[in-house]
């Protein structure tokens, strides 16, 4: 363990150090905040279908680009193919429900189950390959199971798509208010926080870390990183396809063309990376700004100019890769993070200063 | 003087490797840089020739600054390294590594009497011309990478340490082959771990420790200089 | 099996992959040399097919005679993009050197759909349509003359690597990048004028497309998925290997599209893509120590 907090130890140490007793409260005080305000939020804007929208898309791909980031930014290996996995969980308990009558809270686990399987068969198949490689042949899995989900017209509705009935119940989930939906979401995406949050602490996330930091060195040292690739991409594959679920009873239409598309998955990943991947509220701030930017955007310019939401965060991903690489949360953290420690050493000297 | 080294600093990250490093090479001599290893010998050399670009301080050379040329326009003024490792081409042959050499446009033209003067200097470069430069040994790298620097028509040769992981027979030769180079009107400048070898070949040497000059003098001053002889020549 | 079936299903296999081909160079090139794989690939193929689109619907000269003006604009905008973008990427840790493509890509492509709409447009000239029959098949001239093309193009970056000191200067960067520094290789310039390069080649194979598929703004989508294929199964940073992975995967694209389903044709090169990416991943023809480069 000591030897992997050596390979991590630079970014690790930073964060260890300074914070003191009053500014953990802070800190503590500051998250009761925000969820207090997130807790609210729904119910405030019940009357407000535009921006509980907004609201629930935040939460929904809040989670999802947080479940990508267990794999792209826990463990550095940058998937391009995350949406297959969300695919396969809105399709499985969608179809389970639309054409078996199975519940999908029972179905949402078979389309975990499933998803597992691929990632495991994904992980034992790629994950030995580096960076652009392992990205390119992600690419290529995702676009696999979209070429099956358009092939196998018969079950999955083609590229037509796929209707599930609109019946309220609990037991079909599917429900008559919005606002339930944004609770879900929430949820779902304060589960996947705290999964993060146990990765930064656990032996997991230590191990992830270092085989991110150097995968060689780490397997030197006796890591085992392909136990370690395994877990974060099947916990990640559970996560991405528990969301696909939960969306195809909330969208209750599934699409090829959408949900199993390279543009999602690259949505995925560069939510994460403009937030701060490799950070657990990275990607939830990266949510924040960008889904509300594409709503709005749609509502702006319209269908006619539908690319321009697209062409934006293009745009974005470029210019936050190549001058703050390390994402707005991570960037923004250390320029405070700078001040602060400047300021200190200001107030330091002067008090030196003072008694000389 | 050819080259002028003045308050040269350079850092890694925030530390330091260099500092105010000073040193002189006039021209038609051999000087050596000695010191131990990470003392910033290479640093040094990895600076003046523009490799390192992130340095303090001035370097003159033929008269005219260049601390802030990179490489490739160093390399158009006549200063040649031939770096530590070699750095041969090792997928191209020694014929196309020779070429290489000559790469200044200056010095195209007139390839064919460079390749002429360096087989006569390396008469086994001939011979393994249309070899690959990986499938040399050691040794013969070492003389193809030399080779290929006077392609160049260096004003001043670098050196950095190139008798490094070589067998005593290719040392003496790599010796011999300086003494021949210098004689020819090329000044040298040598960074090297075998201290007595390169003191003794040398018209000047500077000892380089913890990225600073502790001491300097001429080749045979510095041989019989007390301190240098406890530190590095286990005497 | 009918043996003219077969010739003809070999021939537009092997045209269409000589399309792949074309296409697939200037990645590798780029690949090869810089050891940044461009996931804009396709969207570069894109442009410069609207870039074909718009001189011929200005001009109306033959998309042939337009296309060295095709490939003057993407050597400049290689240049640009190199500048604005690449350069940065360079050395930088792999989140930069991958995502800072694919935001290009996302953004291309978008950019198109709004700047000139979803909508297909078509080069209409007697060569698009225009058939070449023989030993009782046909063939698309389009598509004959692109493979043709590919072909020159590899020959001549071969023998340009071989023989010219920029070409030395190349392969020397490839091998030793500070090597080539002391050499007086300046590899900024050398990086410059290979992505350049690179999009300028991409510039002829849209041209040459131009006249033969419907152009719309996610067009490179799919074009630029085959080239990694290609470029992949041929070896990264193979001029050869791209000639040779073109025309395999179009073999096998014809072959499976017949045999098995068309809509299926697509499923089987991934799966291909897959397979060498796992089992073989220099690819057929691919560099020495690619492994430590990208793989492991």
């Amino acid at each position: 363990m000591d030897k992997l907090r050596n390979i991590i130890g630079k970014n690790q140490a930073q964060g260890a150090g300074g914070a003191g007793a009053p500014a953990k409260a802070r800190d503590l005080r500051l998250k009761l905040g925000v969820l207090a305000v997130l807790l609210l939020l729904p119910i405030l804007l019940q009357n407000e279908p535009y921006y509980q929208e907004i609201l629930t898309f935040v939460f929904l791909w809040g989670a999802m680009s947080g479940a990508w980031n267990i794999v792209g930014g826990y463990a550095g290996k940058f998937s391009l193919g995350h949406a297959a996995f969300f695919g396969i969980g809105a399709y499985t308990s969608g179809l389970l429900y639309t054409k078996l009558g199975i519940s999908p809270w029972l179905g949402m686990f078979g389309g975990m189950l499933l998803s597992v399987i691929f990632a495991l068969l994904i992980g034992v198949v790629t994950l030995r390959l580096k960076g652009k490689f392992f990205a390119l042949c992600t690419i290529a899995f995702g676009m696999l199971v979209e070429i099956m989900a358009v092939y196998l017209r018969g079950v999955t509705g083609g590229s037509e798509g796929l209707l599930i009935p609109y019946e309220p119940g609990f037991w079909n989930m599917t429900f008559a208010s919005k606002v339930v939906w944004a609770y879900i979401f929430l949820a779902l995406m304060l589960g996947v926080y705290g999964v993060s949050r146990w990765l930064d602490k656990s032996a997991l996330g230590y191990r992830l870390s270092a085989l991110r930091e150097d995968e060689d060195a780490a397997e030197a040292l006796g890591v085992n990183t392909l136990a370690g690739k395994l877990s974060s991409i099947t916990i990640s594959a559970a996560i991405t396809a528990l969301g696909g679920s939960l969306f195809a009873q909330y969208f209750l239409w599934l699409e090829p063309n959408f949900c199993v598309s390279l543009d999602l998955s690259q949505q995925f990943a560069l939510i994460s990376i403009i937030g701060g991947m490799g950070t657990a509220i990275g990607p939830l701030v990266g949510a924040a700004i960008i889904t509300p930017l594409q709503i709005f955007l749609r509502a702006a310019f319209g269908s006619a100019a539908s690319g321009m939401s697209m062409m934006i965060y293009g745009f974005l991903l470029v210019v936050v890769v190549l001058y703050m690489p390390k994402g707005i949360v991570v960037e923004v953290r250390d320029r405070l993070r700078a001040r602060r420690t400047k300021a200190v050493a200001g107030v330091v000297e002067r008090e030196v200063s003072n008694v000389a | 003087m050819l080259l002028r080294v003045n308050n040269l600093d350079a850092y890694y990250g925030d530390v330091e490797a260099l500092h105010e490093v000073c040193l002189q090479v006039d021209s038609g001599q051999l000087v050596t840089l000695v010191g131990s290893n990470a003392a910033g010998k290479s640093t040094a050399l990895n600076c003046i020739s523009g490799i390192i670009s992130q340095k303090k301080g001035e370097i003159e050379f033929a008269g005219q600054r260049i601390d802030h040329l990179p490489a490739h326009r160093i390399v158009e003024h006549g200063l040649i390294q031939v770096p530590e490792g070699r750095r041969v081409f090792p997928f191209m042959t020694v014929m196309e590594n020779l070429d290489l050499g000559c790469y200044p446009k200056k010095t195209r033209s007139r390839k064919e009497e460079n390749l002429e003067r360096v087989f006569g200097l390396l008469p086994l470069l001939k011979e393994r011309r249309s070899q690959m430069a990986g499938s040399l040994s050691g040794g013969e790298q070492q003389m193809l990478a030399v080779g290929r620097g006077l392609m160049a028509e260096p004003q001043l040769l670098i050196l950095d340490e190139p008798t490094l992981g070589l067998a005593p027979l290719f040392v003496e030769k790599v010796f011999a082959l300086l003494g021949e180079i210098r004689a020819s009107g090329t000044t040298v400048l040598l960074v090297e771990q075998n201290v007595h070898m390169a003191l003794a070949a040398a018209d000047y040497g500077y000892v380089l420790e913890n990225g600073k000059i502790v001491l300097e003098g001429t080749g045979r001053e510095l041989l019989q200089d007390e301190r240098l002889a406890k530190a590095y020549l286990g005497i | 099996m009918d043996g003219t079936l077969f010739l003809q299903l070999l021939v537009s296999g092997l045209l269409i992959g000589g399309v792949y081909a074309l296409i697939s160079i200037g990645l590798t090139l780029i690949f090869g040399v810089m050891r940044i794989v461009n996931f804009a690939h396709g969207e570069f193929l894109m442009l410069s097919m609207f870039a074909a689109f718009w001189l011929f619907h200005f001009t109306g000269l033959s998309p042939y005679l337009l296309a060295p003006l095709v490939i003057l604009l993407l050597f400049a905008y290689g240049v640009a993009i190199y500048v604005l973008v690449i350069r940065r990427t360079i050395g930088s840790p792999m989140v930069v050197q991958i995502f800072a493509t694919v935001g290009l890509g996302l953004f291309m492509q978008n950019a198109a759909l709004v700047l000139w709409s979803g909508d297909f447009r078509t080069i209409q000239t007697p060569a698009s349509t225009a058939l070449l029959r023989f030993a009782g098949i046909q063939v698309s001239q389009s598509m004959m003359i692109a493979s043709l093309v590919a072909i020159v193009i590899a020959l001549i970056l071969f023998a340009f690597m071989a023989w010219t000191y920029p070409g030395k200067a190349i392969r020397a960067t490839v091998q030793d990048r500070v090597g080539a520094q002391l050499m007086g290789v300046n590899i900024d310039r050398v990086f410059m004028m290979t992505f350049a390069i690179g999009s300028a080649l991409v510039g002829i194979a849209g041209a040459l497309l131009a006249p033969a598929y419907p152009i719309f703004p996610s067009v490179g989508a799919n074009f630029g998925l085959a080239s990694f294929v290609v470029v992949v199964l041929g070896g990264m940073g193979s001029m050869t290997g791209a000639l040779l992975g073109g025309f395999l995967i179009g073999v096998v694209e014809t072959f499976s599209g017949f045999f098995i389903d068309a809509a299926l044709k697509q499923a089987v090169y991934f799966l291909v893509f897959i397979l060498v990416l796992v089992f073989r991943p220099t690819g057929l023809l691919g560099q020495r120590g690619a492994e430590e480069i990208g793989l492991k």
